[in-house]
């Protein structure tokens, strides 16, 4: 479970001050796949970092299955597994060259990183792309192995940010299928999109954030009712075209 | 944390290994490319050389009637004798010359031609030549010959170095210039590249969320960098070394090429002072690809480092092997030094260790700040 208190987080640049994230507090629990929708610069990814131990909190508090970040961050790494959006895996290493490095620096041994491997292999549709140098991959093909990689140490939490940017439609539905997959496991799922279908199909609960605020926060069904919205996109531009923030 | 460090230079050694574009570009090219330059150069030099030596050269002699000195031109190149302004070269003899008298010779000529510039050495070697003869015939009317005048026999006796003699002094004058270079631009694609190129793809936050340390991952790409600059330097050095090998190359370098070979310790030397500097090299490229926020904007702080590498290569080239142990306590400069050293035969162990303990400290602190890049949130900032 994910716990987020009060999280604060801001930027020092040049000449100024950029606060990504104003004091934001959700709960993602086991069994469930919780979504952070919003904008580009809302502050999802910075989240996001912040709970994957990248980055240091200004203020606030957030919890991996009680682990607190700021103090066992060693020990909630061992927990997460963690993909940014911004990743592009390039070079001339095979998928299977890099889950074997990635399985040596976690310090698993051979034999479990030959199990991963193939659990991988299959839930990912990789055999036919195991021994083909990443540089020749597609890209949906590459974003497949990014999310072994992420997923190679077993994590019991799954951290995605912006998963299916740049999937085609067979590849968007195999990491859907796998986060549903990680849900019935009773596995915490956060993903961040900006593909509303997405994360209406795929979230249990959803928070909206803009301009470092998360506006609300809930059930589908319930944000929905609670204002008064047809559809996800019709309440998702109403938060932020709406002007909530002076209600945050 | 070593044995992490270890994996991590290896995997980068390993996809650089299947990139055969790289790997052309960072150690074949040196190889290759310098001994084709070097040969290009002797073959043009030869060639020039030789068609100055075998070209008919048109001469108008002024002044000058005497056919004694006509002989003596042709002994020293060949030549005809052209009208007024039909020719290549002009010899204008002055003040009314007359054979054995006091004159001033003029030799006219374009010079902006190398063949030129040959055959005018040639025509001044045969009015040396012709001075000499008029010298020796007048001395015999008082029964004296031109030898009857050297009392003094020269003898230079060079005390240089043996390693200096035989090839030495141009490897000392050139190799220290393009292996530090190519240390240099070895180490600044991968450092750029395992750094800021790896924050750009996003593959670096998956590496920190792994359970590896920060440190061994600073020391892992610091690794990397510091073998990759080292190869693309000794890979300059032998392309150097097979230009000088070789007959047309070492006409390049006006010398008679690399006699005796280089022994094991002046060798042995030259790698350390190599692993040394190549530590240096890649532990500033490192920094400066941690704090980068994108590999074009990491090319622009290391660009201008480039260039004080090539400035500080290019003055120091026909510089004396120095005695100034401050000089020894400059990155590349004491490479440099200690290189020039150790190519013209003189071993000096002080500057060596000055040397070794310069660099080594700066590397450590470029390394130390490496892993402080590492573990702070800076590593990941992409804007």
């Amino acid at each position: 479970m994910i716990v987020v208190e009060n999280l604060v987080k801001t930027f020092h640049l040049r000449h100024s001050c950029k606060t990504a994230v104003n004091n934001i507090s959700f709960t993602a629990k086991d069994g469930e796949v919780f979504g952070l929708l919003g904008p580009n610069g809302a502050g999802k990814t910075t989240t996001l970092l912040s709970i994957a131990t990248l980055l240091q909190a200004d203020s606030g508090k957030i919890t991996v299955d009680g682990l607190d970040v700021s103090t066992n961050s060693r020990a909630v790494r061992n927990r997460i597994g963690f993909l940014t959006g911004e990743m592009r895996l390039t070079g001339n290493l095979t998928p299977r060259e890099l889950l074997y490095y990635f399985g040596q620096l976690d310090h698993m041994s051979k034999e479990y990183i030959e199990q991963r491997l193939e659990e991988l292999t299959v839930d990912f549709e990789l055999r036919n792309y195991l021994d083909v140098p990443i540089a020749k991959l597609s890209s949906g093909v590459t974003q497949k192995v990014s999310i072994a990689v992420a997923l190679l140490n077993e994590p019991h939490i799954i951290i995605f940010d912006e998963p299916t940017t740049n999937l085609d439609v067979m590849a968007t539905k195999i990491v859907s299928d796998f986060i549903k997959r990680a849900k019935d496991e009773g596995k915490c799922v956060l993903l961040s999109t900006h593909i509303l279908s997405d994360a209406q199909r795929l979230c249990d609960r959803i928070g909206i954030m803009y301009e470092g605020h998360l506006l609300s926060e809930g059930p589908l069904s319930e944000l929905l009712e609670r204002y008064g919205s047809s559809d996800l996109e019709h309440l998702f531009f109403q938060l932020i075209e709406g002007g909530n923030l002076a209600n945050v | 944390m070593f044995n992490d460090a270890l994996l991590i230079l290896k995997k980068e050694l390993k996809n650089l290994t299947k990139d055969r574009r790289t790997l052309f570009s960072t150690f074949f090219l040196p190889l290759i490319i310098l001994p084709i330059i070097f040969i290009g150069m002797g073959v043009v030099f030869q060639s020039i050389e030789d068609k100055a030596k075998e070209t008919t050269y048109k001469i108008e002699i002024v002044g000058n009637k005497d056919t004694a000195y006509r002989e003596v031109l042709t002994k020293h190149l060949f030549w005809q004798e052209v009208g007024e302004n039909e020719g290549d070269f002009k010899i204008i003899f002055g003040n009314n010359y007359t054979p054995g008298t006091r004159a001033t010779v003029i030799l006219s000529y374009d010079s902006s031609s190398r063949k030129n510039q040959i055959a005018a050495e040639m025509i001044k070697q045969s009015l040396v030549s012709y001075e000499l003869e008029l010298a020796d015939k007048f001395l015999s009317l008082f029964n004296l010959s031109y030898e009857d005048l050297h009392t003094l026999k020269i003898i230079i006796d060079d005390t240089a170095q043996q390693a200096a003699q035989s090839g030495g002094a141009i490897l000392a004058m050139l190799m220290p210039y393009f292996m530090v270079i190519f240390l240099f631009s070895g180490s600044m694609n991968a450092g750029l590249d395992t750094t800021s190129g790896e924050k750009e793809r996003g593959s670096l936050a998956v590496l920190l969320v792994n359970q590896v340390s920060r440190t061994s991952i600073a020391w892992g790409k610091i690794l990397y960098v510091s073998v990759v600059s080292l190869f693309s330097a000794i890979a300059t050095f032998m392309g150097l070394l097979i230009a000088m090998t070789l007959p047309l190359g070492s006409v390049a370098f006006g010398s008679q090429g690399l006699n005796g070979g280089i022994g094991i310790g002046p060798l042995i030397v030259i790698i350390v002072s190599l692993i040394s500097s190549a530590l240096v090299s890649a532990g500033l490229i490192t920094v400066i690809g941690c704090l980068a926020k994108s590999v074009k904007e990491g090319g622009s702080y290391v660009m201008p480092l480039y260039m004080v590498v090539v400035v500080v290569g290019v003055t120091t080239m026909y510089m004396d092997p120095s005695k100034n142990i401050f000089l020894f306590l400059i990155p590349i400069v004491n490479t440099i030094f200690v290189l020039k050293e150790t190519f013209m035969g003189m071993h000096n162990i002080l500057h060596l260790m000055v040397m070794l303990l310069s660099n080594l400290t700066i590397a450590y602190f470029e390394a130390k700040g490496v892993s402080a890049l590492f573990n702070s949130e800076r590593i990941l900032q992409t804007v």
